[in-house]
């Protein structure tokens, strides 16, 4: 089912790399215009491969991705377009900077867009002060920090004004601090522009601070999916997918479960679980 | 590892035109070698050292530690080119007798290897005054004004970039090996250094291929187009240009007039 509403969705996709490793084994999955997706999944679920099959780069071997409710073409046109609307942030920023001047590599994007020069020069500018590396401008890229490498691996992406952007694993690596400010910027950024989002995961605590809907994702499959809230009720499922519960909903379970605690409502964070906790001692 | 790339990126000189700064220290340098004047080789040596200090903010440490890289094969050299070897102990100014014959310094030998040392080390300054306030992508943008081919730049740019993760990638490989006792004896070491080469090989391998795929998501389509930061060609470096350049003149006039005020 499409709705106006789907900017992507993919159907029974199957994907085995060519050394035989089967990485997607019918992935059914839909993201929303607007709202933030995370694909949630332990390590080796697939969540990587999804995303290169949502850009074009993975080329399912059954299956169809369609991007606006078009299926994707694999011609060298069709991928360049799909292209210039989905962005894609990389696990890894050491991968996708291939320039050692922050500047030059947040332009290249945009060059291959073929915009006129003093856009570019606008746009690198915006991005680099909506992700805060403007005081990196003059810095070798390998002489900078893994977190700030990031930081310039995704104002690459985003001076490109994706209508859907891709981030595969944005909170790896970085400080708590650093973790939580990436997330608010794509969260401000969203808002902004109304761009849609695709987050590939494990980190279980973001999820149900950021993200508007959830797919959790096992053996080259989604599980099922949800709304935060919905998603981490089903406990045994989200353990069976070799994942936990945010730790705040950890705590809640053993509030009710040990304690007697009666919640009305389930909560996941830290402002929820306040808003729980209050409304229990008001009620006794 | 010594890597100069720290100290091009910090240099107020960094964003200058690297055609201009090229207009500085080439006339020099060509100078240093054609006239072969300790006078002149010592008054380029200071002022190209002076460029780089005052100028492109480096600090004199730096520039010395640096000069002092090239001394050692300097120093064998023109040790060579100064002793001579005769059976006349009296034509040496100082001279000791080795086996049958005597080997010692003539006046001539040590005019000759001064002047060689002299004019060496003008000519590294100037080198020096452009590797340390010149980071490789303004090298690369002026590369390109001078229709050098798109791929060499390109292949010359990505080099640059790969080098440092390669290099840092074999860092860690080794200390990971290290810290497992991967180096504790001979056998070990060729061992570990032969595992370290495959694994990198391999990784390099991959990381091309991965490296394709985001270029590709970012719309990649056969060239590497980026927009390049402006150069600048500022008044100050203008008047250091016309100052350095208007010594030397001066100085190599100087010389040609009087010839007998300056022997060396
Ligand atoms: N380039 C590749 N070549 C061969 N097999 C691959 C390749 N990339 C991934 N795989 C395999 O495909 C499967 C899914 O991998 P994928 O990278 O999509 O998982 P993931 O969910 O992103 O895991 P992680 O959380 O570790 O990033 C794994 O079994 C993996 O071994
Ligand atoms: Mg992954």
């Amino acid at each position: 089912m499409v709705t106006a509403q789907t900017i992507l969705e993919a159907r029974e996709l199957h994907y085995t790399y060519p050394d035989g490793s089967q990485a997607l084994n019918g992935v059914d999955f839909r993201a929303e215009r607007g709202k933030l997706t995370a694909l949630l999944g332990s390590n080796g679920a697939g969540k990587s491969s999804l995303l290169l099959a949502c850009n074009g780069i993975v080329r399912p071997q059954s299956g169809t991705v369609l991007f606006r409710g078009v299926p994707v073409s694999y011609s060298r046109k069709g991928l360049a377009m799909l292209r210039r609307q989905v962005g894609m942030v990389f696990q890894n920023p050491d991968v996708q900077l291939f320039s050692s001047s922050v500047f030059q590599d947040i332009s290249f994007g945009l060059c291959n867009e073929g915009l006129p020069e003093d856009e570019i020069r606008k746009r690198v500018a915006v991005a680099m002060r909506n992700t805060g590396i403007e005081a990196l401008e003059g810095k070798p890229v390998h002489r900078l920090s893994f977190g700030q490498k990031k930081r310039v691996a995704m104002a690459g992406v985003l001076a490109m004004e994706p209508a859907l952007l891709l981030l595969d694993e944005p909170t790896a690596g970085l400080d708590p601090k650093g973790a939580a400010e990436i997330m608010q910027l794509v969260k401000a950024m969203q808002r902004q522009s109304g761009m849609s989002v695709i987050i590939a995961t494990h980190d279980i605590e973001m999820v149900p601070l950021f993200c508007d809907h959830v797919c959790v994702m096992e053996a080259g499959r989604v599980l099922f999916e949800g709304s935060p809230e919905e998603v981490f009720t089903r406990r045994d499922k989200v353990r069976q997918a070799g994942l936990r519960l945010p730790r705040i909903g950890h705590l809640m379970e053993i509030l009710k479960e040990k304690d007697g605690f009666r919640f009305s409502e389930e909560a996941f964070s830290i402002g929820s679980a306040r808003r729980a906790i209050k409304e229990w001692g008001r009620e006794r | 590892m010594i890597t100069l790339d720290r100290y091009t990126a910090a240099s107020p000189l960094s964003r200058v035109d690297p055609l201009v700064k090229l207009s500085f220290a080439l006339p020099p340098l060509l100078l240093c070698l054609w006239a072969d004047r300790i006078a002149l080789s010592l008054l380029v040596l200071l002022s190209m050292g002076a460029a780089t200090v005052f100028a492109g903010r480096v600090s004199a440490r730096i520039f010395i530690g640096l000069l002092a890289l090239p001394l050692a094969f300097l120093v064998a050299g023109a040790a060579g080119v100064a002793v001579d070897f005769s059976p006349d102990p009296d034509r040496f100014a100082v001279a000791m007798p080795v086996g049958g014959v005597y080997a010692g310094l003539t006046a001539s030998g040590l005019d000759r290897a001064l002047r060689l040392f002299f004019r060496a080390m003008g000519s590294v300054s100037c080198m020096y005054f452009i590797a340390l306030t010149t980071p490789p992508e303004t090298l690369f943008h002026a590369a390109r004004r001078l229709r050098v081919p798109e791929l060499l730049i390109e292949m010359a740019g990505l080099v640059y970039r790969f080098l440092f993760i390669l290099l840092d990638s074999a860092g860690r490989i080794r200390l990971a090996q290290e810290s497992r006792l991967g180096y504790v004896d001979l056998r070990a070491s060729f061992r570990s250094l032969a595992a370290l080469s495959s694994a990198l090989f391999l990784m390099a391998a991959r990381r091309a291929d991965e490296c394709y795929t985001a270029l590709e998501c970012r719309g990649y389509a056969g060239t590497l187009r980026v927009l390049h930061e402006p150069c600048e060609r500022p008044r100050s470096f203008m008047l250091l240009l016309a100052g350095v350049h208007g010594l030397l003149a001066a100085a190599l006039l100087l010389i040609w007039r009087y010839p007998e005020m300056f022997p060396w």
